[in-house]
């Protein structure tokens, strides 16, 4: 935790078996009011569409309340996948933590 | 923070199976401790007189044989030495009914040849043994000249051959007397002793034939009375009857695996490299219980006595080698076609087979099949205790006198017979009939019939028999239904070791018991290594699912019956793909799909518009399963009702992706291509909502590229964003051009070195389809898949559409 951001980190496979673990983890950041949240994909090698479904189903609430997920450190065949779904349009995709921090400064919420 | 998330480079968590997995083998554990307690309490009380009584091995008889061809002077000293045995089921029979007759008994039904050749096969000497040591005959052939000698030799013959019959005859000598005096014959002097006493049936004479004051051919006949044949032949008539239903049976079921296997190659559902590699290991267990058994020695000292049984005996294994391979080729083919539309069970001796052999899945299989195995072969233990009378009709004991008794005693593991049964017979009443229980009437009259037409093993009895089959399928069929096929299989090899073991603690030779204790080592080795397998080796993707499943189950359980109604929900899906592409003058057309699972997410659909256009979609719906499967209903249905209202593509998006969204909880998400077909303009609309992009071809100016439009998946976002990514490309199509839409199952397809299909190879075998109509470019791209996965199977739904211009 960074000046009040959580980061989660994901690493290996992220599919139908492991998107529950993400999403609990998600889900307690966001109860525990914890809702400018970094997602470091740099160790992430596999996303399937249950892994993404996990971004979206919480976006949009956590925007509500002035939150937002940011990503960042995603692989190249990683970026394909978000790339493809459309993802780069929904959210706030950058290289490395420090520039999600920078983000979050000048823009907490993706502009639509 | 977020606690990372970890998952092994496999597809299951491999941390809490390990545990699991090893869990699996307490049952089977259990089973062998009753089956080696049974062995343990009933081998000792066994019918030892039944069992032969060997008192050397193959070297004892070799010794044996040496000293007996000395003291008749032959020199064995640079001869190829062979040994065979032969066992003579007729006296046997005989024996057992006639327990009073002591000169029968002093016939041993066994008997144990050795001969020495010369290897310029000049000279031979082939010496006959009875189990317990004594001399039962010889033969000598050396070459001399010709000639029956001068008449003073002729005194002296009788002498020597009054020696060689009290060698044999032994204490039994007094009750034979001698009919005939020296017959002149071909070899020498022929003197025959028969019997004195009458006797109901059996009327032994003993042949010496003497050359040049050499006893070179001794022998003893068995001859049964007519009325005894006959009574004999009455007996085994049940047994016969079984016989030939079983081989009727058995060339029934080679023909329908021959269709099968046709069938499946047309369908492309037949794994050709792993029917290869099925036939080729049994084809080396075929060689090596060829090479280390008896059938060499066997042709080898015919050859030396008599050549044309020689070539009997080589065209005999000939043909043994030739069907074995066949059939297995067959009959494994078939088994997968059968396994891969019905069945799990082939699985894991399909894994063993593979590069994948080293894998939990197969270590189970193994282990459990031969803790299984004492259970199996105490059976026919427990049934000649309940029926003491019955005759227990051992393995063939030339088996014992062979190179090798270890490779002799896991001859054949893949034997049609087991694999036949349950991987196909079993396979075939449980899936193709409806009903539960004439399904099982069916298995269990065709097991009976394969199990007593294999071994029918107590003669006398035909309730015996029955019951012994009857167990066995039993205790194999439990085995089958917990675990599978290769678990049955490793069984049946793990049975007959013990059953030869037990066979060999049976014989007063030491050399022999030794031997049996080899083969328990066996055992135990291929039990540690299984052990081994499933506590270190990595599992194997769908391993668990495949091994633990009750698939195949006769009581069908509720997953049975969640499967049966599932095998209906993918009926109903596929029926909602169109069954043929519409016709488009001046274009053609072609789809593909195969789900993944039972459901899939994956769709395609062609939707006509007003002047003659027409909506071309592929979707796939994030997830799999049911779920999935009721989201891609739900698409086809808005899909329906939107391309009616004549609306434009981006339109038509926008709406679907409202609707999507208003139901979803955005966790679940729809992918589509859509492309609108103009025919008569030829042109084309093409817009992608966060699908793979498709392929296009242009024959005109030799290029490939990937329609890459910006679009996000449909369902994710309420609107506003979706309808400002959203852009819709216009393209201009011309003469040999090519559209492929298709779903990530294609480009993500892996193959077994974790490599994906991807876009570039896509490309690629688009690009040679220059030349092929839609349904061959279809075909070629498919071909290309189902090569690189080289016998992977998709993990996702895969889907494909094809348009050409003409």
């Amino acid at each position: 935790m960074q000046e009040g951001k959580s980061i989660l980190a994901l690493e290996g496979y992220l599919d139908a078996h492991t998107a529950p673990q993400f999403e609990k983890a998600v889900e307690e950041e966001f109860e525990a009011g914890r809702i400018q949240i970094i997602v470091d994909c740099s160790k992430l090698s596999y996303i399937s569409s249950a892994g993404l479904g996990v971004f979206m189903s919480f976006v949009e609430e956590i925007r509500e309340v002035g939150g937002d997920i940011k990503i960042c450190g995603l692989t190249p065949k990683v970026f394909q996948v978000f790339e493809i779904l459309g993802f780069p349009a929904l959210f706030d995709i950058v290289d490395d933590i420090p520039a999600a921090m920078k983000k979050y400064a000048e823009s907490p919420v993706k502009e639509s | 923070m977020g606690q990372p998330i970890l998952a092994a480079a496999g597809f299951q968590p491999a941390l809490s199976n390990k545990a699991g997995s090893v869990k699996r083998l307490i049952i089977p554990l259990v089973v062998g401790l009753v089956g080696t307690a049974m062995i343990v309490i009933l081998l000792p009380r066994t019918n030892r007189a039944a069992a032969w009584g060997l008192q050397f091995d193959r070297d004892g008889a070799i010794q044996r044989g040496r000293l007996l061809a000395e003291s008749e002077g032959f020199q064995t000293s640079g001869c190829n030495v062979y040994v065979d045995a032969e066992h003579r089921g007729q006296l046997e029979a005989y024996q057992h009914l006639h327990r009073e007759d002591s000169t029968a008994r002093a016939i041993s039904p066994v008997l144990v040849k050795v001969a020495f050749v010369s290897p310029d096969r000049g000279r031979v000497f082939r010496a006959e043994l009875y189990p317990d040591g004594r001399v039962a005959g010889w033969t000598s052939k050396q070459k001399t000249s010709g000639g029956l000698g001068p008449y003073s030799e002729m005194l002296d013959a009788l002498a020597v051959a009054n020696s060689a019959f009290d060698t044999i005859a032994g204490s039994e000598a007094g009750g034979y007397h001698l009919t005939t005096n020296a017959a002149g014959t071909k070899d020498g002097s022929r003197f025959t002793w028969e019997r004195t006493a009458a006797s109901v049936g059996f009327q032994p004479t003993i042949d010496v034939v003497v050359f040049h004051a050499h006893a070179v051919r001794t022998q003893t006949r068995l001859n049964f009375s007519n009325e005894f044949e006959t009574r004999l032949r009455a007996r085994h008539q049940t047994s016969d009857w079984v016989r030939i239903a079983y081989f009727i049976l058995y060339f029934a079921m080679m023909l329908a695996a021959s269709v099968l296997y046709t069938l499946g190659s047309i369908q492309r559902r037949v794994d050709h490299r792993f029917a290869i590699a099925f036939s080729l290991a049994n084809l080396v267990f075929v060689i090596l219980a060829f090479l280390f058994g008896p059938t060499p020695d066997q042709i080898r000292m015919s050859a030396a006595l008599d050549n044309d049984q020689a070539i009997v005996g080589f065209s005999g294994s000939g043909f043994a080698f030739v069907s074995a391979f066949g059939l297995a080729w067959v009959v494994s083919g078939a088994g997968l076609f059968m396994a891969g539309s019905t069945l799990n069970k082939w699985w894991s001796l399909r894994l063993a087979l593979s590069r994948r052999m080293f894998s939990k899945p197969v270590g189970l299989a193994i282990a459990a099949g031969i803790l299984w195995g004492p259970l199996i072969a105490a059976v026919p233990l427990l049934i000649a205790e309940i029926f003491p009378d019955a005759e227990w009709k051992h393995a063939d004991v030339s088996e014992l006198f062979g190179r090798s008794i270890v490779s002799q005693a896991i001859d054949f593991p893949l034997h049609p017979t087991v694999v036949g049964l349950f991987g196909i017979l079993l396979a075939f009443a449980l899936t193709r009939i409806q009903r539960v229980w004439i399904s099982r009437v069916v298995f269990c009259c065709l097991g009976l019939i394969f199990i007593l037409g294999f071994e029918g093993r107590f003669l006398s009895s035909p309730v015996a028999n029955f019951l012994n089959a009857g167990l066995t399928l039993a205790a194999s069929y439990e085995l089958f239904r917990r675990f599978d096929l290769l678990a049955v299989i490793t069984a049946a090899t793990a049975t007959t070791i013990l059953n030869e073991a037990a066979l060999l603690f049976l014989q007063p030779s030491a050399a022999l018991r030794g031997c049996g204790w080899r083969l328990l080592g066996t055992a135990a080795t291929m039990l540690g290594a299984g052990v081994v397998l499933l506590w270190k080796a990595p599992d194997a993707p769908e391993g668990e699912q495949a091994i633990t499943g009750p698939i195949g189950e006769g009581l069908r359980s509720a997953r049975d019956e969640l499967k049966s109604e599932f095998s209906i929900a993918q009926r109903a899906q596929r029926e909602m793909l169109p069954a043929n592409p519409p016709v488009v003058p001046g274009f053609s057309l072609s789809a593909h799909c195969t789900p993944a699972k039972e459901v899939g997410g994956d769709l395609y659909d062609f939707l006509p518009l007003s002047n003659d256009r027409l909506a071309i979609a592929v979707a796939d719906v994030s997830g799999k399963g049911v779920p999935a499967a009721l989201y891609m209903t739900l698409t086809k249905g808005l899909l329906a009702a939107t391309t009616q209202d004549e609306l434009h593509l981006s339109e038509i998006m926008a709406q679907i992706n409202g609707h999507l969204h208003s139901v979803g909880h955005r966790k679940t998400f729809v992918t589509m291509a859509l492309a609108i077909l103009d025919p008569v303009q030829r042109t084309i609309e093409y817009a992608r909502a966060g699908h793979n992009p498709a392929v296009l071809r242009s024959v005109s100016t030799g290029s490939t590229r990937l329609l890459n439009s910006p679009g996000i998946g449909l369902g994710i976002n309420s609107g506003k964003i979706f309808r400002r990514t959203l852009a819709v490309e216009k393209l201009v199509l011309e003469s040999g051009d090519t559209l492929v839409l298709y779903s990530d199952g294609l480009t993500e397809a892996m193959n077994r070195e974790l490599e994906e299909f991807g876009e570039d190879r896509l490309m690629a075998a688009v690009e040679k389809t220059d030349s092929l109509s839609a349904d061959g470019a279809r075909d070629q791209i498919l071909r290309d898949v189902t090569d690189f996965l080289a016998g992977n199977h998709p993990q996702d739904d895969l889907t494909l559409v094809v348009l050409r211009v003409e």
